[in-house]
């Protein structure tokens, strides 16, 4: 892909059929669970829209920037357990142990992107999981800051101040509004210059160097903006299950590597992927355990884990950019050699009043 | 693609979509009159898959039991699993069991982990969590009066090591308390590291020279631990730990040719350890254990039955101790909800708190019933010490447990 | 402190031979392979059950296992990482799909139940310290093993083509090499030398379906550490890290064993990224 052509497609990104393809999948799998009123569904839709956002922080690194970092769960852990801690130890207000958890992660990432960024592509992902790794072992002893292995387990203690609530529709508005947030910074830096700066660096980061751009700092930029929201989410996190269990916080597998996955399924670098990715994957995966988990010892994996490689090999570039292609290709057929037009006019023809 | 594979990928999304339509509707059955439903929180999946599986089998066998003797009642108990592996998915599940299939009571846990969120918010919903196996001590302590332990846990399974090494291994060695020298080694999750803990306290409190050495269960190699061990030269080396880490520890002491005189482990009398270091390589060993099977039957009653049934239902041995204590605790609720007449949170508390039964004679784990009136965590539940013996395990103490001539063997002689 | 140096070599056996296959894959393929720990796993499975099943020495099932994790490699690459073979991200995403597969259908079939092989081999007494022979056949095998590869990497037609692909796989299309056929082969060797790796461990390790995953991270460093592709980086890197671990759990806690590899992984990737074995500036095509 060159580096106009990628550009020209970021622009084009919320396009009228994306907004469509959104609100179609929402209307579908998440307002029946709203409408129900049931905790469980709740509880489905609130994972649903945290793991949306969380996908969301990590694409701005990850898919605008190109960065695959596996180290993000270091950032979720720093939330939850700056959130955690403050809690227990100075009863300080989740509302405002949010943005310390934030500040921590900011200088944390700082110093693990001095090394890191000097790495490309698959080096700098195992570089990152590495240090997730390292980060787990320091966690578990330092027992006297982090409790070890033992996890903090936070009190229910019902109150706006302590960011616990009795009914779950309260975490499902507070994880809601996290992702719009998201949606929206995320859409900030691609319509700024940092977003075509991040685009340019995960292009070609050589060639970006010519045109004026300091990859370092651009994608510095770009990380400090995905681990600040990614720790936001962890703080979250951490009030919704009130158990900071590093075995879970911390997880390559279970907390690092999804955000990933489900942008890569999503759609990578697009601003709808990983919304997308995540309305589909989180509440299949929890439906399937509710369903078949009693079945037959990791069935429900199973079934999971093939629906997650036929939907791959269906949608080779993504949801989004495969579904993109597919309806451009439609275009293209029914208006013959003259749609090669921006996304925007295309959109606005009638392709039925132009080929007749 | 094909024509064919995209039917293919429709015809398996359809499935998919079915399948968790069919779930969704299959709680919403109008029998709950006749039918009382027990949720089973366990990890089905995931690295101790095994144990929640076999832990389910003590509360299958205790259903079938009571529903061919005419059900509890007046209606048949129904068993509905959840599958949680760790915190979220605990929550996801609990909350399914209670607002979807709407069970009466909840049971589990083999992962201490699973259980705090799971006994959250089954104290949100005033329903009974009725806790047979989770080891960390603070789930008790978080002030909910719906959380009942029956089975034993992190502090007695600790303070029986203790004590078993005083009233029993140091008499066999030959040795007083103050001359023990113990290396206590223990994998560093919070099952390992809240027995290992308290388990040096004690020691050294009986003025025993104690060494404690945490290690990651997952490592692929205990080299460091078993030479770390060797070094301090104890005479007893007490682990704590899980089925795999625990294979691998004594086949790298074996390879390195130490054996201290004694090994004591917790629950390591199961059948795949057996396996991993066969007959003479597990002779000698000391588990400190669930209630084990060759118990005697006027301390354990029902412990024939119970092996019998199991024997016929899966056709093996029991794998792990823990079957029968999940078995036995669920024959406890059982009593306990007859006694209540109801499986109301509250009354059946009531009628727990009640319940005064001596250690030994009436359960087939040997418990007694009494409970901590500000924990709820049943202070009659005690583990048993097992030794190997011929690839059979026996029962050592408490005396009237045993029900053999089975006799201590100590020190160990080579692998 | 001998027996530690001992196990750490020992160790690090260990490690450098369940890192050929991946290095082999991912060198080549340049796709990071998540499966590559669940792959172990069935490796293992197959050797368990064929040995019992057949009541023979476990090291004679390697006739049987590395052939049967050959066809399941080129399975691998030809119906599934084919298709996907111009979009690196779902390469990666398919085989995080097959992790999860591999590891649930193995655990739907044995419940999660733990399988052992019960070989008291003996040790070996050398003065005061002492080897076991299961850690000392994986070692002599570890080594013989990266010889035949390189004899076979660097003395045969098919061997320069992988090399050629790995190098450049643009430049390998264009000389008339069949890319997408050595890619299929590749990863069909890669997995019979885990297949190799998973018939010498099973006499070691307790067999039960995660028991792969604590090998994936390691062999990824492994890999890294001795330089993408490279055979006897992959063995150095092994000795390394086996040797520091051992070492570092001993010296310094058990459970803190791994954390000194951990920064010197950090340490060389960046004084010398391409690795101790990797060609210099490999790091900078940026493997994706």
């Amino acid at each position: 892909m060159s580096q106009s052509n990628s550009i020209q497609t970021a622009n084009s990104k919320l396009s009228k059929n994306k907004i469509y393809a959104v609100a179609g999948l929402f209307i579908l799998c998440i307002v029946p669970l709203l409408l129900s009123q049931e905790q469980y569904y709740l509880d489905i839709v609130f994972q649903a829209f945290l793991f949306a956002a969380l996908a969301s922080s990590w694409n701005i690194i990850g898919g605008f920037g190109g960065q695959h970092s596996f180290g993000h769960a270091i950032f979720f852990g720093i939330g939850a357990y700056t959130t955690a801690i403050l809690f227990m130890n100075y009863q300080i207000s989740p509302w405002i142990s949010i943005w310390i958890g934030m500040l921590i992660s900011l200088f944390v990432a700082f110093i693990i992107a001095l090394p890191t960024f000097r790495l490309r592509g698959a080096f700098f992902s195992i570089a990152t999981l590495i240090i997730n790794q390292l980060v787990l072992v320091l966690v578990l002893y330092y027992k006297e800051i982090t409790n070890g292995s033992q996890g903090i387990l936070l009190p229910y203690e019902p109150s706006f101040k302590n960011m616990i609530f009795e009914n779950r529709m309260a975490f499902v508005y507070i994880a809601f509004s996290f992702m719009l947030i998201t949606i929206f910074v995320s859409y900030i830096v691609l319509k700024n210059k940092l977003g075509y700066q991040l685009q340019a660096v995960r292009e070609n980061q050589d060639a970006s160097r010519i045109l004026g751009v300091n990859p370092f700092w651009v994608k510095m930029n770009g990380l400090f903006i995905s681990v600040a929201l990614t720790s936001m989410g962890g703080s979250i996190y951490a009030m919704y299950i009130r158990f900071v269990d590093p075995y879970l916080i911390l997880s390559v597998a279970e907390i690092g590597a999804m955000f990933v996955l489900i942008t890569m399924i999503g759609g990578m670098g697009t601003l709808s992927g990983p919304i997308i990715g995540a309305i589909l994957m989180m509440p299949i995966d929890i439906l399937l355990r509710g369903s078949l988990g009693g079945v037959r010892p990791g069935l429900n994996i199973v079934v999971f884990s093939l629906l997650l490689i036929i939907v791959a090999l269906f949608f080779k570039e993504g949801i989004v950019g495969t579904v993109k292609n597919k309806l451009e290709q439609r275009k293209t057929k029914l208006l013959g050699e003259y749609s090669v037009e921006t996304d925007k006019t295309r959109n606005e023809v009638n392709p039925n009043a132009e080929s007749s | 693609m094909g024509k064919i594979q995209r039917n293919v990928l429709i015809l398996l999304l359809i499935a998919t979509i079915f399948i968790v339509g069919c779930s969704n509707s299959a709680s919403s059955d109008s029998d709950s009159q006749e039918i009382i439903k027990i949720g089973v929180i366990q990890p089905f999946s995931g690295p101790n898959a095994q144990a929640g599986e076999e832990t389910y089998k003590g509360n299958e066998l205790a259903v079938e039991n009571i529903n061919t003797n005419g059900g509890l009642l007046g209606k048949k108990v129904k068993l509905i699993k959840a599958d949680a592996t760790n915190a979220q998915e605990a929550i996801s599940e609990a909350e399914r069991l209670i607002t979807k299939e709407k069970v009466d009571i909840i049971t589990g846990t083999y992962v201490s982990g699973v259980a705090y969120p799971a006994t959250q918010i089954a104290n949100k919903y005033g329903v009974l969590y009725w806790e047979t196996n989770a080891s960390a001590p603070n789930i008790t302590q978080q002030g909910f009066n719906n959380v009942i332990r029956i089975g034993q846990y992190g502090v007695p399974m600790a303070t029986v090591a203790v004590n078993s090494i005083k009233d029993v291994v140091a008499p066999a060695l030959g040795k007083s308390l103050t001359e023990l020298k113990v290396v206590i080694v223990h994998e560093q999750s919070i099952y390992g590291t809240s027995i290992g803990e308290i388990e040096e306290e004690e020691l050294k409190k009986l003025g025993a020279k104690v060494k404690r050495i945490p290690y990651d269960a997952a490592s692929a190699d205990l080299s460091s631990v078993v030479n770390l061990s060797k070094n301090e030269n104890p005479d007893i080396w007490l682990r704590t730990g899980y089925v795999n880490d625990g294979a691998l520890l004594f086949k790298q002491a074996r390879d390195i040719g130490w054996k201290p005189p004694v090994i004591m482990g917790q629950a390591d009398d199961n059948a795949y350890l057996l396996e991993a270091l066969g007959d003479k390589g597990m002779e000698g060993i000391l588990s400190i254990s669930y209630p084990s099977y060759d118990m005697n039957e006027k301390y354990a009653p029902g412990i024939k039955d119970y092996l019998d049934s199991y024997r016929n239902k899966y056709g093996s041995e029991p794998k792990i101790p823990q079957t029968l204590v999940s078995y036995g605790g669920t024959e406890i609720l059982f009593d306990l909800i007859k006694e209540a007449k109801s499986t109301d949170a509250n009354k059946i508390r009531e009628a727990a708190l009640k319940m005064d039964v001596k250690i030994g004679g009436t359960y087939p784990t040997g418990y007694g019933v009494k409970l901590d009136p500000k924990t709820l965590d049943n202070t009659r539940a005690f583990p048993v010490l097992t030794q190997w013996k011929n690839g059979e395990i026996k029962t050592i103490y408490p005396p009237e447990a045993v029900g053999t001539d089975a006799k201590i063997e100590l020190p160990l002689r080579g692998w | 402190m001998g027996q530690i140096i001992i196990s750490g070599i020992l160790l690090g056996g260990i490690y450098a031979i369940v890192s050929y296959g991946l290095t082999l894959i991912f060198g080549v393929i340049r796709v990071i392979n998540f499966a590559h720990g669940s792959l172990l796993m069935v490796g293992m499975f197959m050797a368990y059950y064929l040995s019992k099943g057949m009541n023979l020495n476990i090291y004679l099932m390697m006739l049987i296992v590395v052939p049967l994790m050959f066809i399941l490699g080129v399975l691998i690459q030809k119906y599934l990482l084919s298709k996907v073979i111009n979009e690196p991200d779902m390469q990666l995403f398919v085989t995080f799909g097959l992790l999860l597969l591999f590891e649930n259908v193995m655990l739907a079939v044995t419940k999660g139940e733990f399988f052992s092989l019960d070989m008291n081999m003996g040790t070996i007494p050398i003065g005061s310290l002492v080897l076991d022979w299961g850690r000392l056949i994986n070692l002599v095998a570890a080594i013989v093993l990266a010889i035949l590869l390189l004899l076979f990497l660097n003395h045969t037609k098919i061997g320069w083509a992988i090399r050629a692909v790995s190098q450049n796989r643009y430049a390998a299309g264009i000389i008339g090499l069949r890319v997408e056929r050595l890619y299929i082969l590749a990863f069909g060797l890669g997995s019979a030398c885990i297949g190799i790796a998973a018939v010498l461990l099973t006499p070691i390790y307790t067999i039960f379906p995660h028991v792969g995953f604590n090998f994936v991270i390691v062999s990824f460093a492994v890999v890294i550490l001795g330089g993408l592709g490279s055979i006897p980086g992959a063995l150095a890197g092994g000795m390394i890290i086996g040797l520091l671990e051992s070492l570092s759990g001993y010296l310094i806690a058990p459970e803190l064993n791994q954390i000194v590899w951990y920064l010197l992984f950090l340490l060389v990737l960046f004084f010398r990224p391409a690795g101790l074995f990797g060609i210099a500036g490999s790091e900078e095509g940026g493997v994706k």
